[in-house]
C-alpha cells in the first residue's frame, strides 16, 4: 500500500513535470517564432516533447477512466457522483476548446492565405519584370559595344593590345576572341574583377551563327549581375574560318543590387508559396497538439479534483464501515479545512474515544474475567457446594462440589431458571425447590436440608445470603454441604460410646446375679419340698439363661464399640465361604444354600477372623430371614470387579425372605435397629463397620420378586494410606 | 478472439507491404547513380562518374519556387581484405547546390568544393553536365598496395535547402524532397 502510494506520487510529479516543460516549450515557441532560425531549431524537439506529453497525458487519462469507469459498474460509493463530475467538466472544457480550436484554425488559414495574396504575386513578378526591362537596355548597350568593337578588329596582330584597348574604352570586363572549335585567339580582362572566365558553349556559338548575337545576363555568386554577349568578328573571319568575340560587362551596381533583392523576394516568395500547405498543416497539427494537450489536462484534471473530492466520503464511508465491523484502528488522512476535512477530523476524534472507551472496556473485562478465574479456582477447590443465581433467579454459577454433592451436571443448568428446574424431579431439584422457597422470604439464612432418596436420605446444611454484584445486580449466594456421612459418624460415635458404657455396666452386676442365684438354688434346694424346689429351679434357671442373655448383649455391644486391630493376609473368600457354609448346613438347613462363585476372583488381602464374622452374620441373617418361607433359598455369590484400575470382590447373599420394608430399607446399618422379634439389633451395624474396615462398603436392597439382598464389595488389595 | 486478431494482423503485414511495393514503383527516383569506374593517370586516381538526375514535377515546382537543392556525393575507397574486416582507406564528398534565378532566368550551378559556378539556360542541360563528372581525383596512388584489392562506394542524396526540419516531421506523410541513393560500388583498379 505505502509502495503503491509512493509510485503514485512519483507519476504525479513526473507528469505535472512533463506537463510544465510542455508549458515552457510552447512559450518558448511562440517567443522563438520572431525568430525564424531560432524557431526552426526549437520547434522540433518542443513537438517531440509536447507528443510525448500528449501520449503521456493520454494514457494516464485512459486508466484513470477506465478505473472510473470499473468503478461505477462495482456500484462503489462515490463512483456515480465522480462520473458526473468528470464528464460535466469534460464537456465543459471540450465545447470551448473545440470553438477555439475552430474559429483559430479559420483565423490561422485565412491569415495564410492572406500572405499568398494573388495580388502580391503579381506585384513582385512585375518587379522582377520591370528591373530585366531595366537591365535590356544595358545589354542593349553591351550589344551595342561589343558589335561596334567587333567591327573594329581587322587583325590578328596584337591581337590581345588590340582587345586591351577596346575593353578599356568600353568600360567591358572581359574580351575574349575565339574560334568555333572554342579555342582562345586572344584575351583581355580585368584585373580586380575576380571574375571565371567562362566559354561560351557550343549552343552559344551556333546561336550567334545563326542571329548573329547572343546575349546572356548572368548571377555571380557574390550577387552581382553580369551581362555576357557573343557576337561574330566579320573582319578577322578568312578562309571560312569565324572567330567570335565575348565581352563581359557588369551591371550598374546600384541596379545589380536591388535586382538581386527582387530576385531573392521573388525566390523567398516563391518558397512560402510552395511550402503553403505544409505550414498550414504543420501550424495546425501544432494547434491540435496544444489542443488536445489542454482538453486531456482539463479531463485528467477533472477526474483528479472529483477524485479529491469524493475520496474522504469514500474513506469516511470504509471508515464506518470499519468501525461497525469493530475495527476502531482506524485513521482517515486529513482531507483540507473544509467542510469535509472537519467531518474527517470529528471522524477521526469519534473513533479515537470509541477506541479508548473500548479499551478501558477490555480491561474491565479482563480484570473481571481474572477475578472469576480466581473465584472459580477457589470453588473448585472448595468442598462445600456453592450455587449462585442472579436477580432473576438464573443460575449462574454452579462449583464442582455441589454439581458431586447434588448429583447435578453443571453445564445442563448454566443460565436455567430456577422455576424450571424444579419441575424435574432429582435431587436437585428438590435442593432447589427446597431453598427457593426460602429465598424469596429471607435475604439470609441457614438451614439443615433432608432431601429423600430412594434408600436413603441426605442431610445438608445450606447458607444463604443475598450480595450485591459489581454491577450492583443482586447476587443470590447457596451454600451448602453434605453432612450425612458426619451426621452418622457423629451417631455412631455416640452409639459406641453408650455401647461402651452398656457394656460395662451391665457386665459387672451380672456375674453376682448369676452366682447369687445358683447359691440360692445350692443352699434351698435341701429345705424345700419337691414343688417349691421345682420353682425354685425353674426361677434361678431363668435368672441364669436371663443373666447368659444379657451377657451376651454386653459383649455385643463391646464388641460394636471396640476399634478391632485387623491382621491383614492373604485369604480366599471362596474358600471361605464354603467353610462358612457348611457350618450352616445342619440336617435342617440342608438344601438351601446355592453358592455361584467366580473362579476369577484370587486371594485377597484381608482379616479372616473379622470377614468370617462378616459372612457369619449375613448368612445368620439370611436364614433368620427365610423361617417361616415356603421354599427357602439363600444365593451366595461373588464376583470379580475392575473400577479404576483397581480389583475389587463383589459378595451378594440374596434370601427369598420377607425382604426389608421402607424404614428398614433406610435403617438397616444403624445400630439398635432390627427387625427381627430377637436379637440386639448390632449385627449389620458391626458388618457395615467390619466392611469400612477393609475399606469398602455394603448396601442392602430388596429383590424384585421375593427377599433381600446384601452385597459387600471389598478391594482385592489394601490401600497403601491404610497400611501405614 | 485470437484467430480475429491473427488475420488482423496478418492484413497489417499484407497492406504494409502492398504500400512499399507501390510507393517504390508510383515514386521515381530523383537522382539515381549509374557507373562509376576509376583509373589511373600520373599517380592518382581519377574515376568517371554517370548520374542520371529525373526531376520530376514536384522537384521542378520547388526549384523555380526559389527553393535551393543540395546534391551530395559520398565516396568511400575500401581496402577489401578476404576473411578479415575489411578496411576504410579514406573517404570524400563532393558538393553542389543548384538553383534557379528568376531574374536571369538560369539553373546556377555551384560546386561548393571548387566554389566554381555555372548557370545553364534549362534544367536538362543543368541536369545534364551536373550527370556526368569526369577525371574526379579519388586518392594518391601512394596510400594503396597493389598487391591487395579496393572498392570505391560512391552514394548520392538531394536534400531542398529552407524547408525546416519540423514541417519535414510534421508533414511526414506528403512526398518528401529528400533523397538518397542507394550505394554502387566499383573496383579502384583491375
Amino acid at each position: 500500500m505505502a509502495t503503491f502510494q509512493i509510485k503514485q506520487k512519483i507519476t504525479k510529479r513526473f507528469i505535472f513535470l512533463l506537463l510544465g516543460l510542455s508549458a515552457f516549450s510552447l512559450l518558448a515557441l511562440m517567443f522563438a517564432s520572431d525568430n525564424p532560425e531560432e524557431f526552426n531549431r526549437l520547434q522540433t524537439p518542443i513537438l517531440m516533447v509536447n507528443t510525448v506529453s500528449f501520449f503521456v497525458l493520454f494514457v494516464l487519462v485512459a486508466v484513470s477512466g477506465r478505473q472510473l469507469v470499473n468503478d461505477y459498474k462495482k456500484n462503489k460509493l462515490g463512483a456515480k457522483l465522480r462520473l458526473k463530475m468528470t464528464l460535466v467538466f469534460g464537456m465543459l472544457s471540450v465545447i470551448p476548446i473545440a470553438v477555439v480550436f475552430f474559429f483559430a484554425t479559420n483565423f490561422m488559414n485565412k491569415g495564410i492565405d492572406v500572405w499568398f495574396d494573388a495580388e502580391v504575386e503579381t506585384g513582385l513578378t512585375n518587379a522582377l519584370m520591370l528591373g530585366r526591362s531595366a537591365l535590356d537596355e544595358q545589354i542593349q548597350e553591351g550589344l551595342f559595344k561589343s558589335t561596334n568593337m567587333s567591327l573594329k578588329l581587322t587583325s590578328i596582330e596584337e591581337i590581345d593590345q588590340q582587345l586591351h584597348t577596346l575593353r578599356e574604352s568600353s568600360l567591358a570586363l572581359e574580351l575574349l576572341v575565339l574560334n568555333r572549335e572554342l579555342q582562345i585567339i586572344g584575351q583581355s580582362t580585368q584585373t580586380l574583377s575576380g571574375l571565371n572566365p567562362r566559354l561560351p558553349t557550343k549552343a552559344e556559338i551556333i546561336q550567334v551563327d545563326s542571329k548573329q548575337s547572343w546575349t546572356n545576363l548572368d548571377a555571380s555568386s557574390e550577387g552581382a549581375y553580369l551581362i555576357r554577349v557573343l557576337v561574330p568578328i566579320l573582319g578577322l573571319s578568312s578562309n571560312e574560318i569565324p572567330l567570335y568575340l565575348q565581352s563581359i560587362f557588369s551591371v550598374d551596381p546600384a541596379l545589380s543590387m536591388m535586382a538581386e533583392s527582387v530576385e531573392q523576394t521573388y525566390a523567398k516568395y516563391g518558397r512560402l508559396t510552395f511550402l503553403r500547405i505544409p505550414l498550414q498543416y504543420s501550424y495546425m497539427f501544432t494547434l491540435a497538439l496544444v489542443v488536445l494537450l489542454a482538453l486531456l489536462l482539463t479531463i485528467y484534471g477533472s477526474i483528479e479534483f472529483s477524485k479529491n473530492l469524493v475520496e474522504p466520503i469514500e474513506s469516511l464511508e470504509e471508515g464506518t464501515r470499519s468501525v461497525a465491523e469493530g475495527d476502531l484502528d482506524i485513521h482517515i488522512p486529513r482531507a483540507g479545512k473544509d467542510e469535509i476535512g472537519i467531518l474527517v477530523n470529528s471522524f477521526n476524534e469519534m473513533v479515537k474515544k470509541l477506541a479508548s472507551a473500548q479499551t478501558e472496556a477490555s480491561e474491565s473485562r479482563k480484570i473481571i474475567e481474572h477475578e472469576r478465574t480466581t473465584l472459580q479456582a477457589i470453588l473448585s477447590g472448595l468442598s462445600a457446594g456453592v450455587i449462585v443465581l442472579d436477580e432473576r433467579q438464573n443460575i449462574s454459577l454452579i462449583n464442582p462440589a455441589a454439581s458431586v454433592i447434588l448429583n447435578v451436571d453443571t453445564e445442563q443448568h448454566i443460565g436455567c431458571n430456577v422455576k424450571n428446574i424444579i419441575k424435574t424431579n432429582d435431587l436437585f431439584s428438590q435442593f432447589i425447590s427446597k431453598t427457593v422457597s426460602k429465598i424469596e422470604h429471607n435475604k439470609t439464612w441457614r438451614e439443615k436440608i433432608t432431601l429423600d432418596l430412594a434408600d436413603s436420605t441426605r442431610e445438608i446444611m445450606c447458607s444463604y445470603k443475598e450480595l450485591l454484584s459489581s454491577t450492583n445486580s443482586a447476587m443470590l449466594l447457596l451454600v451448602f454441604e453434605d453432612i450425612s456421612d458426619f451426621l452418622k459418624a457423629q451417631q455412631e460415635a455416640a452409639w459406641s460410646d453408650v455401647a461402651k458404657h452398656m457394656a460395662h455396666e451391665i457386665k459387672n452386676p451380672l456375674t453376682p446375679i448369676q452366682l447369687s442365684a445358683e447359691r440360692l438354688r445350692k443352699r434351698y434346694a435341701s429345705m424345700l419340698k419337691a414343688d417349691d424346689l421345682d420353682f425354685l429351679s425353674k426361677a434361678t434357671n431363668t435368672i441364669i439363661n436371663q443373666v447368659e442373655l444379657m451377657r451376651d448383649m454386653a459383649n455385643a455391644f463391646g464388641e460394636f464399640a471396640k476399634d478391632p486391630e485387623l491382621q491383614f493376609e492373604k485369604l480366599d473368600l471362596n474358600q471361605l465361604l464354603n467353610e462358612a457354609v457348611s457350618l450352616f448346613e445342619d440336617e435342617k438347613n440342608t438344601g438351601y444354600f446355592s453358592l455361584v462363585l467366580d473362579n476369577k476372583v484370587k486371594p485377597m488381602e484381608g482379616d479372616v477372623k473379622r470377614i468370617l464374622q462378616i459372612l457369619n452374620n449375613l448368612l445368620t441373617n439370611a436364614v433368620d430371614a427365610i423361617v417361616d418361607v415356603q421354599k427357602p433359598k439363600i444365593t451366595i455369590s461373588t464376583k470379580l470387579l475392575t473400577r479404576q484400575d483397581r480389583a475389587f470382590v463383589e459378595l451378594s447373599v440374596m434370601d427369598n425372605g420377607h425382604g426389608f420394608n421402607k424404614k428398614a430399607l433406610r435403617s438397616a446399618f444403624e445400630p439398635y435397629f432390627t427387625q427381627k422379634t430377637k436379637g440386639t439389633g448390632l449385627g449389620l451395624a458391626i458388618v457395615k463397620k467390619l466392611v469400612s474396615e477393609h475399606n469398602g462398603w455394603i448396601r442392602a436392597q430388596n429383590n424384585p420378586n421375593q427377599g433381600a439382598c446384601l452385597t459387600i464389595t471389598l478391594p482385592t488389595q489394601r490401600e497403601q494410606t491404610t497400611h501405614s | 478472439m485470437k484467430n480475429n486478431i491473427n488475420k488482423i494482423k496478418g492484413y497489417m503485414v499484407v497492406a504494409l507491404v502492398v504500400f512499399l511495393f507501390t510507393t517504390s514503383i508510383v515514386y521515381a527516383q530523383p537522382v539515381k547513380l549509374i557507373k562509376g569506374e576509376s583509373f589511373l593517370i600520373e599517380g592518382v586516381y581519377y574515376s568517371d562518374i554517370n548520374i542520371e538526375f529525373s526531376f520530376d514535377r514536384a522537384y521542378l515546382q520547388a526549384l523555380n519556387s526559389g527553393l535551393v537543392f543540395d546534391i551530395d556525393l559520398d565516396f568511400l575507397i575500401v581496402n577489401i581484405k578476404p576473411w578479415r574486416v575489411d578496411q576504410e582507406i579514406g573517404q570524400l564528398s563532393q558538393n553542389y547546390t543548384i538553383k534557379y534565378n528568376a531574374f536571369t532566368q538560369r539553373y546556377t550551378v555551384l560546386n561548393t568544393n571548387t566554389g566554381r559556378e555555372t548557370s545553364y539556360p534549362t534544367i536538362e542541360t543543368t541536369l545534364s553536365n551536373l550527370g556526368t563528372i569526369n577525371k574526379f581525383p579519388v586518392l594518391d596512388d601512394s596510400l594503396i598496395n597493389i598487391d591487395e584489392s579496393y572498392q570505391v562506394f560512391l552514394s548520392a542524396s538531394i536534400k531542398a535547402q529552407g524547408v525546416p526540419q519540423w514541417i519535414k516531421t510534421l508533414t511526414f506523410w506528403r512526398d518528401s524532397l529528400d533523397f538518397q541513393t542507394e550505394q554502387i560500388q566499383w573496383p579502384l583498379f583491375k
